[in-house]
């Protein structure tokens, strides 16, 4: 019977497991290709287009944005890739021939990228203070970090969603990229959202990092964790309710999976 | 038991060196090609590159740079932004045509047959290339008809004559990607790694004059910028506009030759490496 | 005529691992293996897992560059004369892998015919005419996503035929068919002899290529541990009996135990699911089945009999006891 203990156990276990395929998938020059220097052109493209476009003192606006963007990086890409590896590898069915707790199973899985997410983001805004003389001066770095934290969580939760689509499409990597480019056109990252027309500013309030970049953007301009609180507040409550569908889909697509047997299919 | 003889006589058309004769090849080409198409037409990861990526692209930077006005004409964007939706088309294709038919256990098949991997890695890239050229270029007359705003090329022949040389040089450059990537086995990576840096070097959504000199010479050996330039200059028309589209058109021909004579040498070189590790086929 | 030499070939697969792929890991697959294949003729490869037998075929079809020695297949060489030996020659790797599965079987025939250069005028027919042959007619414009593995195996047989080889390299080709799929890839395999082709095969299955092979060259750990005529093989163990026990759950020990009989040559296992089968080599005749009785006591076991060697037994002596 499934104890609190091992409840906390499949949770590692699970955290453990996805750290390894990350790691596995990822050598050492793949992982710095995507987790660095994808990133870091991304955010050099982007600054260049909107200094072009908007004027060279909006630099900080596209610096920002890019760099919390890639949280987004582990947080769409690593977590549902590590469920859609799994079933590349064939162990779906043993973990589903498991009684293990499906909670902890679940997200155990998106721990790791958590962290990996903000030492991303920290990766990209060094670049942006080293190459773009980004002014940090008035940031208050413990509530920067808390911010990070907690956008990289709910984007993470975005990513169980998806992971559990790859339960029953074998294109999520479709969906994968469908999303982050919704996050870097919508979410605020390159585009203000007082910019957007009124359909797309909907959309933008619907998805993680929206709130939390507002946050990030705030605390670069000097204000403390007391201006701020609620929008993180609202972060955690997205994050919250993307989870909550995430592990209702993934309950439902793993008999769906087990029906149609498609665990095994590639 | 079968009574069907297998061994009828049969000429292969194969010259005495054990290679395909050239319309054989073309053939092989054709087929390789038109199957590719066939077989893309259910990816979904095709669809992104080819259509979503690129429209959301454009729809960033139309939005970012209508207040640029004259300086930086709709047209200008559509050319740039579907350069980002080709280019991301032509890398991807390169880096993974060549993965994809070892994943398939293909590969030892097509390497061990007369006719040459190169070309057959090439007639794939080129219908990819040429669909994402021909969706994209659907989505923006669509989409520029439904919101009824006029996308005005300036010199309607000059700009086919640029798009035609421009598709024909970026084939060349993906030929040169195709085996670059089957030197490092952990291609997709590198893919995903070389997507901006084109699209800041190509100039094509904001001018190149704005990166620090030293990244300029790396620009003028990209073929995808001299297509952008040539593309834009017959779009926007103006006084200077043939002196711009013939020096881009005359670097892309020197461009290209070089990349496929480097082509020929690096598939040889990998697909001799590739023999010797036993890399042909997936373990 | 000979029309495979294989002279003194070695190889070593280096494979990099570990961080910045600094370790390096070297496997020995082949040490040094000479042997010639005649014409016409159907000549086996046995061995068990990782013995050596794909690393040759595919030194021998040009995909894999040995480390050293040479080869020569029709007269060229296989290294140097690459480009020229590949359209004389046709080959399957076994197992259902290496086919477009969203292209019908008619189109993956299509495509090959292409790529070897077969003039459009004839392309259709033979391909119509392959896919008769591998009975597969009815199903050739469906997508192979929907065949089954032995019709994949078979279009694969089709596939490698398209431009009339004079040689077929096939590795397992009966690997993971059923009893009558299996039978008709032989009979099969037996047209194509009789149409003039050499055959090269490797296998798991003794009965297989006692069958099928006029020779047999049985590889253990890269080395040719025997080569010859299944019947000559079969003699190296004539003087021998087998006693074939199938037992639920032996113990080490107790192998251990029946090894310790005089008479005893080799002992081997095979696992088959919930069950193992026990080859007991002996010299002695039925003289020590009382012995083995009386060290199987506690266990529980099947049927056991005494019967006259097969070639399996002859490869179980080669080989050393390991049977997969
Ligand atoms: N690409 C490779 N890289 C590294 N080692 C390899 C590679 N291919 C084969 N080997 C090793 O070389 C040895 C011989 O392998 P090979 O595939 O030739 O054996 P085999 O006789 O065909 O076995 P099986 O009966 O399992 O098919 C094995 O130890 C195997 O692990
Ligand atoms: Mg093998």
């Amino acid at each position: 019977m499934a104890t609190p203990f091992t409840n906390f156990r499949i949770f590692w276990q699970s955290a453990y497991l996805s750290y390894k395929a990350l790691f596995r998938w990822f050598s050492p020059i793949s992982y710095a290709s995507s987790k660095v220097i994808m990133p870091l052109f991304q955010l050099i493209f982007f600054t260049f287009l909107g200094t072009f476009a908007t004027g060279a003192e909006n630099a900080p606006f596209f610096l920002i944005g890019n760099s919390v963007l890639a949280v987004a990086i582990n947080g769409i890409y690593g977590v549902s890739m590590t469920v859609g590896m799994e079933r590349r590898q064939g162990t779906l069915p043993y973990l589903f021939g498991t009684p293990a707790n499906r909670l902890f199973l679940f997200s155990g899985r998106a721990v790791v990228h958590i962290f990996d997410g903000m030492v991303g983001a920290g990766i990209s805004l060094l670049a942006a203070v080293l190459i773009f003389r980004l002014d940090l001066s008035a940031t208050n770095p413990l509530a920067f970090a808390l911010t990070i934290l907690i956008t990289s969580a709910s984007t993470a939760a975005m990513g169980l969603l998806l992971g559990s689509l790859s339960l029953v499409t074998l294109n999520v990597m479709f969906f994968n990229n469908t999303i982050y480019f919704l996050l870097l056109v919508l979410a605020g990252v390159n585009l203000p959202l007082e910019m957007l027309p009124g359909w797309a500013r909907i959309i933008s309030q619907g998805l993680p990092l929206t709130r939390g970049l507002a946050a990030a953007r705030m605390i670069v301009a000097g204000s403390g964790l007391g201006d701020i609180w609620w929008l993180l507040v609202q972060e955690l409550g997205i994050g919250a309710i993307y989870f909550t569908i995430g592990y209702i889909a993934f309950s439902l697509f793993e008999r769906e999976a087990k029906k149609r047997g498609t665990l095994e299919a590639y | 038991m079968s009574q069907i003889q297998t061994s009828d006589t049969l000429i292969l058309e194969i010259t005495s060196s054990g290679k395909v004769g050239l319309g054989a090849l073309l053939r092989a080409m054709f087929t390789a090609g038109w199957y590719n198409l066939k077989m893309m037409a259910i990816d979904w990861f095709v669809i992104f590159t080819v259509i979503v990526q690129p429209l959301l692209f454009a729809f960033l930077a139309v939005f970012l740079l209508k207040g640029k006005g004259a300086e930086f004409p709709l047209i200008s964007i559509v050319v740039g932004s579907g350069m980002v939706g080709i280019w991301g088309g032509l890398l991807f294709s390169s880096a993974f045509n060549l993965e994809g038919e070892r994943w398939i256990g293909s590969l030892e098949y097509i390497v061990a047959s007369p006719t040459p991997l190169g070309p057959v890695i090439t007639a794939k890239t080129a219908s990819n290339v040429l669909t994402s050229f021909v969706s994209m270029s659907a989505c923006y007359a669509l989409a520029a008809a439904l919101l009824r705003v006029p996308i005005t090329i300036a010199n309607i022949p000059a700009f086919l004559l640029a798009v035609l040389v421009a598709l024909a040089s970026l084939l060349c450059f993906g030929m040169l990607l195709a085996p670059l990537f089957a030197v490092n086995l952990m291609m997709t990576s590198w893919a995903n790694a070389l997507e901006f840096p084109v699209y800041i070097l190509g100039g094509f959504l904001f001018p190149i004059s704005l990166l620090p000199g030293w990244t300029n010479p790396l620009s003028y050996i990209l073929a995808p910028y001299w297509a952008c330039r040539a593309m834009r200059a017959a779009a926007t028309g103006g006084e200077g506009m043939w002196a711009e589209i013939s020096l881009s058109i005359a670097v892309m021909a020197i461009l290209s030759a070089v990349y496929v004579i480097l082509s020929f040498w690096l598939f040889r070189v990998v697909l001799r490496r590739l023999r010797e590790r036993a890399l042909l086929g997936m373990q | 005529m000979s029309t495979i030499c294989i002279k003194n070939i070695h190889h070593t697969y280096i494979s990099k691992s570990g961080i910045f792929g600094r370790k390096r890991k070297e496997v020995e697959a082949l040490k040094g293996i000479s042997f010639t294949v005649n014409e016409g003729e159907i000549f086996g490869l046995l061995g068990p897992n990782g013995a050596g037998k794909t690393t040759m075929v595919k030194i021998l079809i040009t995909l894999l560059i040995p480390s050293s020695g040479s080869a020569t297949v029709l007269g060229y060489n296989v290294v140097s004369d690459a480009a020229k030996l590949r359209p004389l020659i046709g080959f399957v790797l076994g197992g259902e892998r290496g086919v477009y599965w969203r292209l019908s079987g008619r189109e993956n025939l299509r495509y090959f015919a292409d790529l070897y250069g077969i003039p459009p005028a004839e392309s259709s027919k033979r391909i119509s005419q392959l896919l008769e042959l591998v009975g597969l007619s009815k199903r050739g414009d469906d997508k192979v996503e929907g065949y089954s593995r032995g019709m994949k195996q078979r279009l694969h047989i089709a596939r490698c035929l398209l431009h009339n080889p004079r040689i077929l390299f096939l590795d397992e080709p009966t690997l993971g068919l059923d009893p009558v799929g299996a039978r008709e890839m032989r009979s099969l395999i037996k047209q194509f002899q009789e149409e003039g082709r050499t055959i090269f095969l490797t296998t798991h299955y003794m009965f297989e290529a006692d069958e099928l092979c006029d020779r047999v060259a049985v590889i253990s750990k890269g080395t040719v541990a025997a080569l010859d005529s299944p019947r000559e093989l079969k003699r190296f163990v004539a003087d021998l009996h087998v006693i074939e026990c199938e037992v639920y759950g032996i113990l080490p020990r107790q192998i251990e135990r029946i090894k310790t009989i005089a008479s005893v040559t080799d002992v081997a296992i095979r696992d088959e699911d919930g069950t193992q089968r026990v080859f007991i080599h002996t010299k002695e005749g039925g003289a020590a089945m009382p012995r083995v009785i009386s060290i199987l006591e506690d266990t529980r076991v099947g049927n056991i009999n005494l019967r006259e060697p097969t070639l399996e037994d002859a490869y179980v002596r080669l080989v050393g006891g390991e049977i997969d």
